[in-house]
């Protein structure tokens, strides 16, 4: 194990630089040779103290496009970031974890400050910090217009498709031609998530499959986020003076905020759905919400086909409580529950 | 100290679906294995029957006491689950995503418990599940659309406090909003 970046102040990284083993190509050497070489060209001038190691021990692997794709999955599956080195442009181009050889300097560091960045994001994720993807909207854009766009696209159905948004440095997020799936890089993924990467001023076209090193993910969780974070106005596809009926709940699981209040808020004006159907303005009411959070949340259960429009507001039927409430009433437990298992709070 | 109130929340699942680690993760104290003798010899003719089940406590400063209750997993026992079901505020039911009898146990319990607490929160989290597994999920929603009741079904991974959380976060949202609805309801 050797150290590449010795006078690097930031944080110890290590990487494996696999020799190809199934190329067929003298030049899949090279093309880890010459990464190897920028490494050191460049050693101190990098964010991290970049380690030389077996895979095993590695954060990150660096691969020649020959390589199984059964051993690709299982370093990705333990949690390994994989850069891929093409020596075929046409059949393995250029992507944001793919260089194709021969890599000018500028690359490498490139897609290393890249996988740095995302790797940064996940150690952060646990204190809930989302890093921001420079992209910003154009001014005076319409904030529906990707909700639009992704409407439209899952309208069309057309599963063997991708298309492709393009973000200030090229490609940022691919989604599957039914809407189903999308990928990008978990930077992007975690922004979209947290809402800090604003959305509307991208536009998908046809374009080539995500590279294979972006897992797929579901299409739900960018259908919701996108149209949760588009606007606290109700979409224009939907009526204000309408009642709305909740379908079904939304995995909570995958579709949290990181805010516990804001995940409490949105929890009960579902459960307020849930209910019973009703205006936007009563739900908003008996969540204890906002008129914007509530809109916002019904924004979201529509596009994902979790709520629908109905004629008349009704309560859902429903027997008497068996259970004696506690000494000081419902409203208190529940608020010292809140307190003492650290969840979010009434605002 | 005497609890001025007790009040009982409900875990539910098969065996392995993480009843004991989400008990674990907001009880005051790490949860204790009770055995109890079967002494409903007229329902069940085993003589003498040994049945585990989970028990952890979240005490509050007023002096009300949350009794967690873990339900035992196997089928054998399920006598059990109407007993420790009756005058619970809320079940939890836990499912394992992986297994393939996932629909199945929550027909199971779901039926089960509608029966037993019919006007109390029920919550499902399935674990166990890997972003590519929505399908799954959608199995188990169908299964409570058609059983006729609506029940938040989230996935989650109960090693994770967040995840516990989420599932007692909704549980006491529901119970809040029909709070309100009654408030309302008297003016």
């Amino acid at each position: 194990m050797g150290v590449v970046n010795a006078a690097g102040t930031g944080p110890e990284r290590r990487i494996a630089l696999i020799q190809p083993r199934f190329a067929t190509d003298e030049q899949a050497g090279h093309a880890v040779q010459l990464f190897d070489s920028v490494l050191w060209v460049f050693k101190g001038t990098t964010r991290s103290i970049w380690v030389t190691s077996d895979a095993d021990a590695a954060h990150v692997v660096i691969a020649h496009h020959s390589e199984p794709p059964a051993q690709l999955d299982a370093w990705r599956e333990a949690g390994k970031f994989i850069i891929t080195l093409s020596t075929d442009g046409q059949k393995h181009p250029a992507g944001p974890r793919t260089l194709v050889y021969p890599v000018p300097a500028v690359q490498v560091l490139s897609v290393l400050e890249r996988v740095e960045a995302e790797m940064e994001g996940w150690e952060d994720s646990s204190a809930q910090a989302a890093p921001t993807v420079a992209n910003t909207a154009p001014p005076g854009a319409d904030p529906w217009s990707f909700v639009e766009a992704l409407r439209t696209l899952r309208a069309v159905n057309n599963p063997s498709i991708w298309v492709v948004c393009q973000g200030t440095t090229g490609p940022l997020l691919w989604i599957r031609g039914d809407g189903a799936q999308y990928c990008c890089d978990n930077a992007t993924a975690q922004s979209i998530h947290a809402g800090t990467m604003s959305l509307s001023g991208l536009t998908p076209q046809k374009g080539s499959d995500p590279p294979r090193e972006f897992a797929p993910r579901p299409g739900v969780e960018l259908f919701w986020f996108a149209t949760y974070y588009a606007s606290a106005a109700l979409a224009p596809w939907l009526n204000q003076k309408a009642i709305f009926r909740l379908i079904r709940w939304p995995d909570f699981g995958r579709l949290r905020p990181s805010d516990a209040t804001a995940l409490t808020t949105q929890i009960r004006i579902v459960a307020a759905l849930n209910a019973g159907s009703a205006s936007i303005s009563a739900l908003s009411v008996l969540a204890q919400a906002t008129v914007e959070q509530t809109a916002r949340i019904v924004n979201a259960l529509a596009v994902c086909g979790l709520t629908e429009m109905v004629q008349t507001a009704a309560s859902r039927p429903r027997q008497e409580s068996s259970v004696s409430p506690p000494a000081g009433g419902f409203k208190q437990f529940l608020r010292n529950l809140r307190k003492h298992l650290g969840m979010g709070t009434l605002a | 100290m005497s609890a001025t109130s007790e009040l009982k929340i409900v875990f539910a699942g098969p065996m392995g679906a993480g009843k004991t680690t989400a008990i674990a993760a907001v009880s005051d104290f790490p949860p204790i294995s009770t055995e109890m003798h079967n002494h409903d010899q007229e329902s069940f003719a085993k003589a003498s029957t040994t049945v585990a089940l989970d028990l952890g406590q979240i005490g509050l400063g007023d002096g009300t006491v949350v009794r967690l209750y873990g339900t035992p997993g196997q089928d054998r026992f399920s006598f059990m689950w109407e007993i420790i079901g009756r005058g619970a505020i809320g079940v939890i039911l836990l499912l394992d995503g992986s297994s393939p009898s996932a629909p199945n146990d929550l027909r199971t319990y779901a039926e089960t418990f509608q029966r037993i607490t019919p006007d109390q929160p029920f919550i499902v989290g399935v674990g166990r599940l890997r972003p590519e597994d929505g399908a799954k999920l959608d199995a188990c929603a169908r299964v409570l659309d058609l059983l006729g009741i609506s029940a938040p079904v989230f996935s989650v991974d109960v090693r994770k406090r967040e995840d516990v959380l989420l599932l007692l976060d909704t549980l006491l949202a529901i119970l809040e909003v029909r709070d309100s609805e009654v408030a309302q309801a008297h003016g």
